[in-house]
């Protein structure tokens, strides 16, 4: 009462959640006494029944709802209803005393404030049960369970009686119609929960309906439309997995099963051994149980292509069973760390080049230790990707093994200027890589003196020489780093060093000792172009089986159509992104060069479709080419 | 078998060895390893695509396995429950596992 009149002085305190409820809805107790109206017009109920239920509605909704139930059924509705003839309308189902909420209120006038008041309180205790619900239902995450299906199904659902059977005789009453019942003869309401007849055809009044047993208000088995709300989990990425296994994968299976038994898998030859490793390594697929197919007692060469997933015991068993290792390769060897290189080096008897690719878990007290204990057996060193190699590192090898003939530091992110004077004494050195030494954004360069007098030193047997990735190394030490020194040289890799310019390198292939390199490699050097190009082919193009030029942007066209002419024993080239490169300059690489076996043309846009082919030349890159 | 080749993967393709043995299968079959499909791609224009005869560089042993797996393949490649597909692995001979991966290798499948 209180509360209403709250709301009439539209002041607001307070409210509770039903309140709050009950306005979002826009339910005020003012509609509510004109819905009472309209009621009492149509109702012929006593006020007795409809206060009984107004007081039993209290604090509960479902309580009126199923006493009112009882209720009419035991009083016979369909014959209250029939009474009443004309005063029944389109909403039969409420007004024939199954649903207790819409029970008639007295007719007279002067009873309506009270009514309504009490039909306020009907009203909010089913907003609040509705609202309970709702929450509850949010709660649940839509789940269904039997309570709310009946109710949920209370106005949206269709009757199997009403629709599913009688579909049959073809005659459905519409919900509210009149019908005569199928066993008695009586008239009664349809509603949706009428049942049909049993023998068919026609539906049974309620009370025929209870003497067949059944139910009175079930609703048997509407459409549950709760189930259809069930969040389904929405997989936006999901892999197929391929049913069927690759045939390379199952061969691997295979090979794993049988690996104890090795003459089992047959002997197909140590060339092909290599290819098989590759193999499995490009499966990703070489581990504890497939290496063994790689060992032997005899090996004195071992190359794995792949060794992740190796692990530390599995690197220990490897020394085991090659007791007789001279090289050894471990590409991917992450897994490598202090206690795997000290067994190696303690069991490695015959020792004498390793080549580690990303060994990166390996401290410098490790290397060190190593080193002392290889000591002058080793005569190749070659590690990549090694962060942890420190200064002391190239001391103890420098000190501990002065036969060292092959040396490769490449993508040592310490890697100092003053390194270069403690492998002065490595005057046996045939390969020589300190490349690449920035890891990372730091920029990491040697600079150009001390690779002067470094290669000054050690330049006289070098045979293979990689200074790629110093940006700070200029003309000069090419000059008189390179060219004086070097009387052996065959293999230069001279990558990525921007200050070069094309009048020094033109300069240095002219000062250059050496006889005709037999590879080179000069790419992503965007300043050579004509001279530098000219240069190496009156020095080297005679021997010359490999070139890298990528890059070369200016080169002419007159100059590139002397590739073919001048180093006649190509056998790989690469042009890409020389931008003067046509149809005509592949046709006299082809032309002049019998052995090409491969031509790399990325990036060369002048190249048309009608690109000469020889038979036997892969040519790689080609823009216009459709596939 | 089917002398008149079909056009489309509704043919049939004929595999022969090394070793002078030949192989027919359906070319849907044949298109489960990627070697095999871009030989027989028609834009691409190999002989070997207007022929549906391919010369395959691997001896007869090794090949039956191999076209019995890409048959198997495109039997069951598509199969979504697990266990009914049957085990392969017994029909590949342990002493022929190593050339047939480098067959497998080769012929992508």
């Amino acid at each position: 009462m209180s509360r209403r009149a709250a709301a009439n002085n539209r002041v607001r305190g307070p409210t509770s959640a039903l309140t709050e409820f009950l306005r979002e809805q826009g339910i005020s107790a003012r509609a509510l006494s004109g819905y009472t109206r309209r009621l009492v017009e149509e109702g012929e109920e006593n006020e007795e029944q409809a206060e009984g239920q107004a007081t039993a509605a209290g604090p509960s909704a479902t309580v009126p709802v199923t006493v009112t139930l009882q209720e009419s059924a035991q009083a016979g509705p369909s014959r209250s209803r029939a009474t009443r003839g004309s005063t029944t309308n389109a909403n039969g189902y409420t007004s024939d005393n199954l649903d207790g909420d819409e029970e008639p209120s007295p007719a007279r006038n002067g009873r309506k404030r009270k009514m309504s008041d009490k039909e306020m309180a009907k009203a909010k205790a089913k907003a609040k049960a509705e609202f309970e619900r709702s929450k509850k239902r949010k709660l649940n995450g839509g789940g269904a369970d039997d309570d709310d299906e009946e109710e949920e199904d209370e106005y949206t659902a269709k009757s199997k009686g009403g629709v599913g059977v009688g579909k049959a005789d073809g005659v459905t009453p519409n919900i509210g119609d009149r019908d005569e019942c199928a066993e008695c003869g009586k008239l009664y309401t349809f509603t949706k929960y009428t049942r049909p007849a049993d023998p068919g055809p026609g539906y049974l009044c309620p009370a025929c309906t209870k003497a067949a047993g059944h139910d009175l208000f079930k609703t048997a088995q509407g459409p549950r439309k709760r189930k259809e709300n069930v969040t389904k989990r929405k997989i936006v990425f999901f892999e197929e997995n391929d049913p069927v296994p690759t045939l390379a994968e199952l061969c691997l299976e295979t090979i794993a099963k049988h690996i104890e038994d090795v003459d089992a898998l047959g002997d197909i030859g140590s060339l092909n051994m290599d290819k098989i490793a590759k193999i499995i390594a490009k499966n990703r697929r070489l581990n504890a149980s497939v290496a063994p197919l790689f060992y032997d007692i005899t090996n004195e060469n071992l190359t794995l292509y792949d060794c992740t997933a190796l692990e530390s015991s599995g690197l220990i068993a490897l020394a085991n069973l090659n007791p007789n290792l001279v090289n050894l390769r471990l590409d991917f060897c992450g897994r490598v760390e202090a206690t795997a290189l000290g067994h190696w080096a303690q069991h490695l008897a015959k020792l004498k080049r390793i080549e580690l690719l990303a060994p990166f878990l390996v401290t410098d007290k490790a290397w060190i230790k190593f080193f002392e204990t290889v000591g002058d057996r080793l005569e190749g060193f070659l590690i990549t990707n090694s962060p942890r190699f420190s200064q002391e590192c190239v001391e103890s090898l420098v000190k501990n093994c002065p036969k060292l003939t092959e040396l490769r530091l490449r993508r040592i992110g310490k890697l100092e200027d003053d390194w270069l004077p403690l492998l002065h004494p490595l005057t046996q050195l045939t390969l020589l890589d300190l490349s690449d030494a920035s890891l990372g954004n730091a920029p990491i360069s040697l600079t150009d003196e001390p690779l002067i007098d470094l290669m000054s030193k050690v330049g006289a047997n070098l045979e293979h020489l990689d200074l790629s990735g110093h940006e700070l190394v200029t003309d000069d030490m090419l000059i008189r780093g390179i060219a004086p020194n070097m009387p052996k040289l065959k293999r230069l890799r001279l990558v990525e060093l921007s200050n070069l310019t094309d009048e020094g390198v033109g300069a240095f292939f002219d000062a250059l000792v050496a006889t005709p390199l037999h590879w080179l490699d000069l790419s992503r050097n965007p300043e050579l172009a004509d001279k530098a190009l000219v240069g190496l082919l009156d020095h080297s193009g005679a021997g010359l089986a490999h070139l890298n030029m990528n890059q070369f942007k200016e080169a002419s066209n007159e100059v590139l159509l002397q590739i073919g002419e001048k180093a006649s024993l190509l056998e790989f080239l690469d042009l890409g992104f020389c931008r003067e490169v046509d149809d005509f300059v592949v046709k006299a690489v082809q032309d002049g060069c019998k052995g090409l076996k491969e031509l790399k043309v990325y990036g060369c846009n002048r190249i048309t479709e009608d690109c000469p082919k020889k038979r036997g030349v892969r040519i790689v890159g080609v823009e216009s080419h459709p596939y | 078998m089917d002398d008149t080749q079909e056009e489309g993967p509704s043919g049939w393709v004929k595999l022969i060895s090394e070793d002078g043995f030949t192989f027919i299968l359906p070319e849907k079959a044949a298109q489960t390893s990627g070697f095999f499909k871009s030989t027989l791609n028609s834009t691409v224009g190999f002989q070997e695509s207007e022929t549906k005869v391919i010369r395959c560089g691997e001896r007869a042993a090794v090949l039956e396995t191999v076209v019995e797996y890409l048959v198997f393949k495109a039997e069951f490649g598509h199969t979504s429950g697990k266990n009914t597909i049957p085990d392969f692995t017994k029909r590949i001979p342990a002493g022929l596992a190593l050339e047939i991966l480098m067959a497998a290798d080769f012929l992508d499948c």
